[in-house]
């Protein structure tokens, strides 16, 4: 059986600039990714490559969904297979309801549900999060804390049930308490055998989702792997150690590639 | 050959008015007629080369209402207000059933001395060519009456319209009386592709203590004209909610007026423009406070696509003595396509000085991050385009009167922007 994601080589260039540099990563069926790396090591990018976004042009390599290419497929074709990408920084949309904006969604996936049914779910979901019954009707992320923002992205995520969620650094800027119901959130919709890419900074989510592998990526490309033991020694001894085993220069880790 | 027809065309527009006034018609009318076609002679036709009101709309000076038929009666109707018309409300008491709205030759006719003082009160004859036009011409009309004290339940309908190759002349009258409040819904229609020409006039006088909220639909068909006249008076503590959306037609200007002249009233505005194929849309604004403490607030939000157009000028205008005003005044406008235009130019002009005014205009395009943001939760391209156009519009839309009238408000947006999705406006481009 082929991997759900599997991406070889993968170069992405923005507005001509290289930002990723030969990507190797692979996460089969079922089972949770993590991804690290210094700032500007490229982890963002690559969700959006793998997601499709339209300014992250791949130039170079292959992104396989169950052994078949998603290079060409818009955004929303690439949902409707199954992927998922919670943002780092998630959009607003002024004057479109949260209601109204998961309706679409799940329309557009061919997932809709009886008007009943669909608040139905919603709301539980809502709840689940500890989110007020409000922001249903609220625009979605317009003027939402970053807190609430990501609360909203894992709602999201119950409402939408992917086979595949990459969510980036969905722990950052959560209190204590939130990181905890996000996480469950994440952990019961993954009782359906959802696989995960999480990128991270913090050992902490992980200790709610633990990772059967752990990935580092710096300048552009995946530089060590290994298991879930490999983030307490980066909580402990920085990227340091290995980028310098990759022949990186800590300077290199924190820009954009070259050339 | 076409530039030799235009200027033939420029000089029948003098028989656009009648050479004589038939009779028939009261004393106090037909003397406004007299003056109404005296001014429509002596006034130049509107120029987009010397008039800074019509700059941006050339069209202006190719048309000709001596070269449309007159309207045939009848041909459009014209609802009258009904108790129930609206469905679901049930209301009692002697408002409700009080004949709302009337046809307005019928009360001048058996009202002369009330209505007629009234009538170009506000929109006098000289104000404008295309207002003197109105009055000289104007056969169908409606007086909307509300007496003291009265509050109408159900909304009162007016619905105006022109058919093919035929221009039309509507004359409206609103008065709200001290404490009255009542809720209208103007519509101006044509049907699909008739090339007919509407040119409305509507006047509102909002008494003491008066409430009137007024929504103003313009889904004329595809190749009908529009020049529409729309002058307000606001009494002391009076509130005047005016909500619009224009939606068709070929090309129009509207003017948009409204005089905040009792101290302490207010005017509340939300309107919004759909534009598409080469349509042109020209809206002209004034929020004159000339009473202390008044507050008027007028958003206007216009999505352009295709070769479309939207221009618009408001004006804030606080007169003298006009103290504690509060001013604004905002356009806000998105661009759909590259070769859509719109033109913003709100401006204020403040003789008062213990006052707070603000304009704003901004134009945009769709943000692409939205667009993939929507599209990565499953949500194709196009439908995420209209999906933030709708978004675009709906602090307009909420604004419009709660309700039945609101739905039905949001159908017509919503009509509007499936038109566009239809005719591949919101696919045609890469962002
Ligand atoms: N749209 C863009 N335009 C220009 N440069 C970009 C763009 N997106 C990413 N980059 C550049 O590519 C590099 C990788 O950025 P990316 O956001 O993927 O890093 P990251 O690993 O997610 O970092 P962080 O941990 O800070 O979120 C950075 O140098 C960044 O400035
Ligand atoms: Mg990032």
């Amino acid at each position: 059986m082929p991997d759900l994601l599997e991406i070889s080589g993968l170069q992405v260039e923005v507005e001509g600039k290289r930002i990723l540099d030969g990507v190797d990563l692979r996460v089969p069926t079922g089972e949770v990714h993590a991804l690290m790396g210094p700032n500007g090591a490229g982890k963002t990018s690559l969700g959006y490559a793998v997601m499709g976004h339209p300014k992250y042009l791949v130039v170079g390599g292959e992104i396989l969904w169950k052994g078949e290419s998603v290079l060409g497929i818009p955004p929303e074709q690439r949902a409707r297979k199954g992927l998922f990408l919670s943002l780092q920084y998630p959009t607003a949309i002024p004057g479109v309801t949260t209601a109204n904006f998961l309706r679409s969604a799940l329309k557009g996936l061919g997932k809709e549900l009886p008007a009943r049914e669909f608040l139905k779910e919603v709301r539980e979901q809502l709840s689940l999060l500890k989110m007020d019954q409000a922001f249903l009707s609220r625009y979605i992320n317009d003027n939402f804390s970053g807190g609430e923002k990501k609360r909203m992205e894992i709602v999201q995520l119950a409402v939408l049930r992917p086979e595949m969620a990459i969510l980036d650094e969905t722990d950052s800027g959560l209190d204590v308490d939130a990181l905890r119901t996000v996480a469950e959130g994440v952990n019961r919709v993954r009782e359906s055998g959802m696989g995960v890419l999480i990128i991270t900074h913090y050992q902490r989510i992980l200790e709610y989702i633990t990772p059967d592998r752990v990935h580092v990526m710096a300048a552009g490309r995946v530089i060590a792997s290994g298991g879930a033991e490999m983030v307490r020694d980066i909580e402990r001894t920085g990227y340091d150690p290995l980028l310098r085993a990759a022949g990186i220069e800590e300077v290199e880790a924190a820009g954009a590639v070259s050339g | 050959m076409a530039e030799l027809r235009t200027e033939a065309a420029a000089f029948t527009r003098d028989s656009a008015v009648p050479a004589e006034l038939e009779g028939g018609e009261t004393k106090a009318v037909s003397h406004l007629r007299q003056q109404a076609l005296a001014a429509y002679r002596e006034m130049p036709w509107p120029s987009s080369t010397r008039d800074e009101d019509w700059r941006r709309t050339p069209q202006v000076d190719k048309l000709d209402p001596a070269s449309y038929l007159p309207a045939t009666p009848g041909g459009w109707l014209q609802e009258m207000a009904r108790p129930g018309a609206m469905g679901a409300a049930t209301s009692v008491g002697p408002s409700a059933v009080a004949p709302a709205a009337r046809e307005l030759g019928e009360a001048l006719r058996s009202e002369p001395e009330r209505w007629a003082p009234l009538l170009g009160s506000l929109a006098a004859p000289g104000l404008r060519k295309l207002v003197a036009l109105n009055t000289a011409r104007f056969q169908e009309g409606e007086l909307v009456h509300v007496g003291r004290g009265e509050q109408l339940q159900e909304p009162v309908r007016i619905r105006h319209g022109v058919g093919d190759l035929e221009a039309a002349f509507p004359r409206t009258l609103v008065v709200l009386e001290e404490g009255a409040s009542a809720t209208i819904l103007e519509e101006w229609l044509s049907p699909e592709s008739a090339r007919g020409l509407l040119v409305p006039v509507t006047e509102v006088v909002v008494g003491r203590g008066a409430k009137l909220t007024h929504l103003v639909s313009q889904r004329l068909g595809t190749d009908a004209v529009l020049q529409s006249t729309l002058r307000a008076r606001l009494m002391e503590g009076a509130s005047y909610q005016l909500s619009f959306a224009l939606l068709g037609g070929l090309w129009g200007k509207s003017y948009l007026e409204v005089d905040l002249a009792g101290e302490g009233c207010e005017f509340r505005s939300a309107g919004l423009c759909v534009g598409q194929r080469s349509q042109h849309f020209d809206l002209q604004s004034l929020q004159d406070h000339l009473a202390r403490g008044a507050v008027s607030d007028l958003l206007y939000r216009a999505a352009v696509a295709d070769r479309s157009r939207s221009v618009f000028a408001g004006l804030i205008r606080v007169e003298e003595g006009a103290q504690k005003t509060n001013a604004y005044v905002q356009n806000r406008n998105l661009l759909l396509s590259p070769t859509a235009k719109a033109d913003s130019n709100p401006t204020l002009e403040i003789l008062a000085n213990d006052v707070r005014c603000t304009h704003g205009t901004a134009a945009g395009r769709i943000d692409e991050e939205q667009l993939f943001y929507c599209q990565s939760r499953g949500v194709t391209r196009e439908e995420a385009r209209r999906l933030v156009v709708e978004g675009f519009f709906a602090d307009v839309v909420d604004s419009f009167p709660e309700g039945g009238l609101r739905e039905e408000a949001r159908g017509w947006v919503l009509a509007a922007l499936d038109q566009l999705a239809r005719s591949g406006a919101l696919s045609a481009h890469p962002s």
